[in-house]
């Protein structure tokens, strides 16, 4: 049983705090001494089921815009809560967007949202509309902490109340969120739903490259980089440098910065992608999203260095680049390949060999395929995986990535374009973007024709239609001009890889200065 | 292959032109303006919004205002003959071969904010794609 003492430790309430920072009571107030059974209506810090008029905070009070906001916030407040008449919702962010989007916009808003959600929890007397603000409170706590004059109040607040199942959670995502800093959006469908179900531990998803998947803890508080550690040290990859999270969603495939949130950021993908596809019809477009993790910048890759990241990533990633043909390669690469491609499938086991002219896809270039017939392909094949006898799959992967690793082309990211200002290039080009810079290739005879190392790139730009870059000074430079739709993908990764250059050109000097 | 030629004279269930067949671009450009363009003429009726971005500009890398993107449902999409990528060349008469951005925005807006059924637009079809752009 509760002991005496415990059951009357008083739960904290922001009376205190709201005499020197809450709006003054209206002045009738004073004169109302008659009106006894409404008392509790006229404590600002408690519990209401009236929209309010006015802001809480005195120090909103002079704007007239973000006074009106927080008014609406509340309402939304009180309908989340069940404490005021609402239609049912659309989806199931709606309320929690109204609540919180203003105080994402405005700093002043923060501490209001917070205190009117504290005051909703205090002397609350009815259970659902309690349960809804503890959900409110868990959802704000994880989007922006207080200012440091309210955080003192809010800690004592779920200081006070342990007994409920989600304050001590509150009070490690208040931790989190002075850590992390502040979100930019509301909260993501994911978190609103994990916390309307009371869990509190959300899992997400995630692809790798080969084929397999595995769900991992997000935080509202969780920043790309930190999941992208989070999932390094779980695969056993030596270093997550290089690696990156990305999301496909309808036809793009987005890569996440790393200092992003990731609710953030997923929040923001589907809200833009929600604009482009208005709801038609009452249907809402399909939202879905696929997380991946991947190798992105190759500036460090050595196969054999880094087991792990061979097995699962660089094999898988270089493997469909090479099928496509983008590579220029010996016919006795070409059959050495194959005949590791074909161990990584099948390993010792030569049943398969008859099968060989119908996988020839999955084995050749494709623009080579009708260099030999079905069978001199097979015949050839098979002559050079015997040579290889007693290779494990890993050992063919990373057979694999070192002969590939020997051209210039490899870890690279290549896009198809049509080019109209270089008039001796090929208008059809092939672009390669890796560790070297941004290559020119001709798609026939997969020659590089030019190699624009990142230090000469001076300048870059993209559209939904086109990718440009120039090349040198403005007076003495060039420039190109390339028509695609994947512009946002090609000026990403030029900014990631002149971005990660410039770090560790800086980092080289401030060692070397060191040393002096 | 009707759609490729461009001179389809159909009419849809309003009874408005989808492309108007006896157009000739050489009224409203210079031969050099128009080289090497699949130019037409397309009459969009004015119903709800138009739903379509550009992007570009005289003053832009591709120096020219394109079509980036057509949303669903709108009322470019349900027309049709129009795709991103095709440059918009006029917009009710109102040439935009050398204009900024935000002229052909303004533009474009005005058109189909006043007056009139319907809304012409002049543009440069873009060709097929001869690259896997995916």
């Amino acid at each position: 049983a509760i002991s005496d003492s415990e059951e009357r430790v008083k739960p904290y309430t922001l009376e205190e705090f709201s005499y020197d920072y809450f709006r003054p009571p209206p002045k009738h107030t004073l004169s109302r001494v008659m009106i006894t059974k409404n008392r509790g209506k006229d404590k600002l810090w408690c519990y209401t089921r009236e929209p309010i008029k006015q802001p809480l905070l005195k120090k909103i009070l002079g704007s007239e815009e973000l006074s009106q906001e927080a008014c609406m916030a509340f309402i939304a407040v009180l309908k989340y809560m069940g404490d005021y008449p609402s239609k049912r919702t659309r989806s199931v962010n709606e309320l929690t967007d109204q609540i919180f989007e203003g105080a994402l916009k405005a700093e002043p808003l923060k501490d209001e949202i917070c205190c009117q959600i504290l005051k909703q929890l205090t002397d609350n007397h009815i259970k659902y509309s309690e349960e809804k603000g503890w959900e409110l409170l868990w959802l704000c706590t994880g989007l922006f902490p207080p200012s440091n004059i309210l955080l003192p109040h809010v800690q004592r607040f779920l200081q006070s109340r342990k007994h409920h199942p989600l304050a001590t959670d509150c009070i490690q995502r208040l931790q989190k969120a002075l850590r992390n800093g502040s979100r930019k959006y509301p909260p993501h469908l994911v978190e609103v739903e994990a916390i309307q179900h009371k869990t509190t531990q959300i899992f997400h998803k995630v692809y790798f490259p080969d084929d397999t998947d595995e769900a991992f803890e997000v935080e509202s508080s969780t920043k790309a980089k930190d999941f992208c550690q989070n999932i390094s040290s779980r695969l056993l990859l030596k270093s997550s440098e290089g690696f990156s999270l990305f999301v496909k969603i309808s036809d793009k495939v987005i890569s996440v910065p790393e200092g992003d949130f990731f609710f953030d950021f997923v929040r923001h993908l589907t809200d833009w992608i929600k604009k482009a596809r208005p709801a038609k019809d009452g249907i809402v477009p399909s939202l879905t999203y696929q997380v991946f993790f991947m190798k992105k910048l190759w500036t460090n890759t050595m196969p054999g260095k880094d087991s792990m990241a061979d097995s699962i990533f660089h094999y898988y990633q270089e493997l469909p680049k090479y099928l496509r043909g983008y590579h220029k390669c010996t016919r006795e690469e070409v059959l050495q390949l194959a005949a590791l491609i074909y161990r990584v499938k099948f390993e010792d086991d030569k049943s398969y060999f008859p099968s060989i002219p119908k996988l020839l896809k999955e084995l050749v270039p494709q623009d080579l395929l009708r260099q030999l017939s079905p069978d001199d392909w097979k015949r050839s094949i098979v002559a050079y995986f015997n040579k290889h006898a007693g290779k494990t799959r890993e050992e063919a992967k990373l057979a694999f990535l070192k002969i590939v690793f020997k051209w210039p082309t490899f870890g690279s990211a290549f896009f198809e374009v049509k080019q109209t200002t270089e008039p001796n290039y090929p208008e059809i080009l092939l672009i390669a973007i890796n560790k070297h810079g941004v290559s020119l290739i001709d798609p026939k005879t997969k020659d590089i024709l030019t190699t624009h190392p990142f230090t000469k790139i001076s300048n870059w730009s993209s559209g939904n239609t086109y990718f440009h870059i120039t090349i040198g000074n403005l007076v003495r430079g060039s420039k190109l001009l390339c028509e695609t739709s994947l512009g946002y993908k090609m000026d990403d990764l030029l900014t990631s890889y002149i971005s990660q250059m410039l770090t560790a050109m800086s980092k080289q000097r401030s060692a070397k200065g060191s040393s002096k | 292959a009707d759609d490729t030629d461009g001179v389809i004279t159909k009419q849809d269930k309003q009874g408005f032109q989808k492309y108007v067949e006896d157009f000739d671009p050489y009224t409203m450009f210079s031969a050099d303006q128009i080289m090497g363009k699949d130019v037409r003429l397309l009459r969009i009726k004015k119903e709800g919004s138009l739903d379509l971005a550009v992007e570009g500009g005289i003053d832009s890398p591709i120096g020219k205002i394109v079509v980036s993107a057509i949303y669903e449902g709108g009322a470019a999409d349900k027309h049709g003959g129009i795709v991103k990528g095709d440059e918009i060349m006029a917009v009710n008469g109102k040439i935009l071969v050398d204009v900024m951005l935000t002229e052909a925005q303004t533009t474009l807006a005005k058109a189909w904010n006043v007056g009139g059924d319907w809304i012409d637009l002049v543009i440069a079809v873009s060709p097929p794609k001869e690259y896997d752009d995916e």
